[in-house]
């Protein structure tokens, strides 16, 4: 099909222009650098956010994302794009971040408990609409157990199922950013999908 | 008896209709598409979700273009900062940072004079020297290697009443006795 043609042409040709800016970067010219920063900095931040739910944090672990891609250039090989590189260093910062922290912060922790969605939540943005006070109570309380069966998650599980169901990214490009087979991936999606199911079952 | 068509849909079920593992979710069970009550389950499970990925699209959309100018700046600031100690091997220069020395130099204002009164000194001794060396007849480069001080009367006086008012200092100041050998104090 010529639509899904010419978005693989524009998919391969993004790739090679990207692997000579990098090439240009690693002779020298490293103001080239920013293209990259500029290209991706909202879909890492995005997706950090997703993660953490906390903008200072997935703020700061986006700069570091950036700048531990523009480190380890030398060593990016040009295979993947440099989005699926720049995303497997977030989810592993993500991790690391996650793992350092444990003890002391989680999902619900960081959205608020009892009938609050968290201090970071524009009101435009809150589920609780005005469509109706019982709807609007159900979806909060759905939508905090949601993030309350995220955290119970391991950091690779979350970000397996936020890539899925967040990003929508395919099962192929949640491998090619994790380094999971298909198997895998599949098994973290569905425990995912059972932890979600506990949390939720005495609201059926 | 309960078939597959007037049988609820089980909670796993009704999260793998949201929350589909495969890329594509499966088959709709002839149930939910009769059964009201597995159609809101599923409708209010959806919501929620979608309600959560918006308000998550919504905050990162919001965020003014200030924001993104900053992040860039900030992570364009620290690559700065790590390909500069790269530069300044080729160049050969600045092996430490000016400011860092300043600061310790300035932190402790006992350090700073007794630095000045040290600095001071060795002026004079260099000048000692050099001004001995200088003046006798002979061979121009052998200032180190004359101990003339006195061949240059009127320089020596100079530089031993500098060296004897830097004593004084030292010597009114309590603070700075430590600083004197022993046989000054």
């Amino acid at each position: 099909m010529p639509v899904e043609i010419s978005g693989e042409d524009a998919r391969l040709e993004r790739q090679e222009f990207e692997r000579s800016e990098i090439a240009k970067i690693l002779a020298g010219e490293t103001d080239r650098f920013e293209y990259f920063v500029r290209t991706y900095q909202k879909r890492i931040f995005r997706l950090a956010y997703t993660l953490l739910r906390d903008p200072a944090e997935a703020d700061g672990l986006t700069q570091d994302v950036f700048v531990k891609a523009y480190r380890g250039l030398a060593d990016f090989k040009g295979d993947a794009a440099f989005e699926t590189w720049a995303t497997r260093i977030a989810i592993n910062a993500v991790r690391d971040l996650v793992r350092r922290k444990k003890p002391v912060v989680s999902f619900g922790d960081l959205r608020g408990d009892g009938e609050e969605d968290g201090p970071e939540l524009p009101a435009r943005f809150d589920p609780a609409d005005g469509t109706s006070p019982e709807r609007d109570l159900m979806a909060r309380e759905i939508r905090r157990r949601i993030a309350d069966a995220l955290v119970t998650l391991s950091p690779r599980q979350r970000a397996v199922f936020v890539m899925k169901h967040y990003e929508e990214r395919s099962i192929a490009e949640i491998g090619a950013a994790t380094g999971l087979d298909e198997g895998t991936i599949k098994s973290h999606l569905f425990r995912a999908a059972r932890k979600l199911r506990e949390r939720l079952e005495d609201l059926r | 008896m309960k078939t597959e068509e007037n049988r609820h849909l089980t909670p796993d079920e009704v999260v793998e209709r949201v929350f589909p593992a495969d890329e594509k979710p499966g088959a709709v069970p002839s149930h939910l598409a009769a059964c009201a009550s597995c159609q809101a389950k599923v409708a209010r499970l959806r919501e929620a979700w979608l309600l959560d990925r918006g308000a998550v699209d919504g905050i990162v959309e919001a965020l003014p273009e200030t924001f993104w100018e900053g992040q860039r700046a900030a992570v364009l600031r620290t690559i700065e900062g790590v390909s500069a100690p790269e530069r300044s091997r080729t160049s050969g220069i600045r092996p430490f940072s000016a400011a860092v020395r300043t600061n310790r130099l300035f932190r402790h204002p006992l350090l700073a004079v007794s630095s000045l009164a040290a600095a001071l000194a060795l002026v004079a001794v260099v000048s000692v020297l050099r001004f001995g060396g200088t003046e006798p007849a002979g061979k121009g480069s052998s200032a180190m290697a004359t101990p003339a001080v006195s061949a240059a009367p009127s320089g020596d006086q100079a530089d031993e009443e500098l060296l004897l008012s830097i004593d004084r200092i030292l010597l009114e100041e309590p603070a700075y006795t430590s600083l004197l050998p022993d046989e000054t104090t």
